[in-house]
């Protein structure tokens, strides 16, 4: 099989079935939640793992999508940062706490960080300032300097304990 | 292709050369696992690895395979002695992990081969894991070594890495180490951790590129190897 066979696969995105059609195997998840699904809240950074803008949950652990082969998460449960928001409309705690510390500037790297930080409480509810700075080692953000994300993924935790 | 369902691949387990990790495992998989943490540097190497998303997916025989002079991974395993088995059609054949990294993105795999399995012996000692780099998370190291400490054999084992073409171990600074340290006292004093670490920063072939110079990289290594016999030491009562 070569880069530039294709194939057809169904993922599960956010509790839903979602057919992709005729791609190739060489796609990142990525990709196809931008471009084949028009699921633009998964952000596009470095595309090598570095910058954790792209951070979607693969049943349920954190992963970078630009370094995930679409093809080979079919099976599993997906969540990006839509499936992550309430259906209302209305914000999550932590979602909140982003607004109330203005932990975003030009806001690019947050759906990352929402994504990151919302595994990284549910894993680690009494988490101290130190480990969460460890926790979210994998998201960059070129803005803020971190100390208000931090802090408001800090009063997140201890809101949702 | 993707091999990351085949269950086989995945395991963390106990066998008589000591603890063998299935090359599918991801790094997240070593953090979390009882048996793995049981040697320490295997934890602090999967702490140091990466960043979180990076370590729930990258995997232990992709890592080693890339044959890249500055992963965490194969200068950890490197101070551990470990071997990788390789296996095709024609059977399995097992490999000392310093014998597989052959130079620069270049193994002893054959084309026919995958990497199956790590197997790491039981050491009983100090071991530990430092780098330098622009960033503690996901990013080339400037410099990193692992020192083990085999109080039993009355060894020590240095792997740099970034201090080469290919994560490499220091042998002559640990020929040096091995008959200058003062075992049965458990000591070692400040002239031979500082010639420990010269020995070392001499004998290595660091590359300069955009982060750091060879004369900065052999710089850290000195002051690193040196601080690192020291702390191994010290601080560990034994």
């Amino acid at each position: 099989m070569s880069a530039e066979e294709k194939i057809s696969y169904t993922l599960q995105i956010n509790g839903k079935s979602h057919k992709v059609e005729n791609a190739f195997y060489s796609e990142n998840l990525l990709d196809v939640l931008r471009y084949r699904l028009g699921m633009t809240g998964t952000k596009f950074g470095c595309e090598h793992g570095q910058c954790g803008a792209c951070t979607v949950h693969i049943d349920g652990k954190p992963v970078c999508s630009c370094m995930e082969l679409a093809a080979v998460v079919a099976g599993s449960e997906i969540t990006t940062i839509e499936g992550y928001n309430k259906p209302d409309g209305t914000l999550t705690k932590l979602q909140q706490c982003f607004v109330k510390h203005a932990a975003l500037q030009c806001g690019y790297c947050t759906p990352g960080f929402i994504m990151s930080a919302a595994a990284f409480i549910a894993e680690h509810p009494n988490a101290t300032e130190e480990e969460i700075r460890e926790g979210m080692d994998g998201n960059l953000c070129r803005c803020t300097g971190y100390g208000r994300i931090i802090a408001a993924i800090k009063e997140a935790a201890e809101v949702s304990k | 292709m993707s091999l990351r369902r085949i269950e086989s691949l995945c395991r963390i387990e106990t066998v008589p050369e000591g603890l063998r990790i299935g090359a599918g495992c991801v790094i997240a998989q070593i953090w979390a696992d009882k048996l793995a943490t049981s040697i320490p540097l295997l934890g602090k190497m999967a702490r140091a690895f990466g960043t979180r998303q990076v370590r729930n997916r990258a995997t232990v025989g992709g890592n080693i395979a890339s044959g890249l002079p500055d992963r965490t991974l194969a200068v950890c395993l490197l101070a551990l002695d470990a071997s990788v088995h390789l296996k095709s059609l024609k059977g399995e054949r097992i490999v000392p992990l310093e014998k597989f990294l052959v130079g620069a993105k270049k193994t002893a795999l054959t084309p026919e081969e995958m990497v199956i399995a790590v197997t790491i012996p039981q050491v009983k000692g100090f071991q530990d894991y430092n780098m330098i780099g622009p960033r503690n998370a996901q990013f080339f190291v400037t410099v990193s070594m692992a020192l083990v400490v085999d109080d039993t054999n009355k060894k020590v084992h240095l792997a740099l890495g970034n201090a080469g073409p290919i994560a490499l171990r220091a042998h002559l600074a640990e020929d040096f180490a091995n008959t200058a340290i003062d075992w049965k006292k458990q000591q070692v004093n400040a002239a031979t951790a500082a010639e420990f670490g010269e020995i070392a920063a001499k004998n290595c072939n660091p590359p300069s590129d955009a982060t750091a110079g060879e004369n900065y990289r052999r710089h850290a290594i000195k002051i690193m190897a040196r601080r690192l016999l020291i702390k191994a030491f010290e601080e560990e009562p034994r």
